[in-house]
């Protein structure tokens, strides 16, 4: 059992799945006093061990960032 | 080391089975079953001041990122911390970790992504390749029509076309 260059090959995953993550646009939503439609509650998508992972690495990207601009 | 192909440098075959089944660490049920328990456990490890100055120590020396994450996920799993699937899902974040802490202490790391090719030192193969193929034409440009070197053209002076240039 050992790990040969996987660490690189799942690094180069995370890198090209985090470029091609596309940001949540939030929906303008209409509260005027004529609107009948009902804001309809999003369902939260149950959490995902990926998504917790990937949260994780863009913010520690984020960081380097931060510290690489100074 | 991924280039270390020794067939010899294994376990001999059944040697998994010398010991009793579950007296192994990684035979029991793994301590942190989930990426977040073994993720924040990590965390904890690699942030510590008294466990990470080794850590850095190595990042000096020129020891890759993935090199040293690849040995700190497998100790755990040798440990029975959590799962070999477990290590290879927190793999890229615990490099960005370490990436991140190494940049701040100002170490100069290696992310051990790109293969660093020496431009000076050229592999014998290339070059037993390339004189190879030397020889291969050398039969060629022996059939070859014999090179005629060109006569010598005689030089023409320029007239001199000046206003008050003689002529001869």
């Amino acid at each position: 059992m050992s790990l040969q260059g996987q660490a690189a090959k799942s690094y180069k995953h995370f890198l090209d799945k985090m470029m091609s993550n596309v940001p949540d646009v939030e929906e303008p939503v209409s509260t005027g006093l004529m609107n009948r439609s009902r804001p309809v509650a999003k369902e939260d998508k149950p959490a995902d061990a990926q998504d917790f992972l990937m949260e994780q690495f863009t913010q520690l990207q984020k960081l380097r960032a931060g510290l690489k601009n100074g | 080391m991924a280039e270390d192909n020794n067939l010899f440098n294994a376990p001999i075959p059944g040697q998994s089975l010398t010991a009793e089944p579950g007296a192994r660490p990684w035979q029991q049920p793994s301590q942190f079953p989930t990426v977040e328990e073994a993720f924040e456990f990590y965390v904890k490890r690699i942030t510590d001041p008294d466990i990470n100055d080794s850590l850095f120590d190595a990042l000096e020396m020129g020891t890759p990122v993935t090199a040293i994450a690849e040995i700190i996920v497998q100790s755990g799993v040798m440990e029975g911390k959590h799962t070999i699937d477990v290590s290879i899902q927190i793999l890229p974040v615990l490099m960005e970790l370490i990436a991140y802490l190494a940049e701040e202490m100002e170490i100069d790391y290696n992310m051990g992504m790109a293969k660093k090719i020496d431009q000076d030192v050229i592999p014998e193969s290339k070059i037993a390749l390339a004189v190879s193929k030397m020889k291969d034409k050398m039969p060629e440009e022996k059939n070859k029509m014999p090179m005629v070197e060109p006569e010598a053209m005689p030089e023409e002076s320029a007239e001199p076309t000046g206003l008050m240039s003689r002529r001869v």
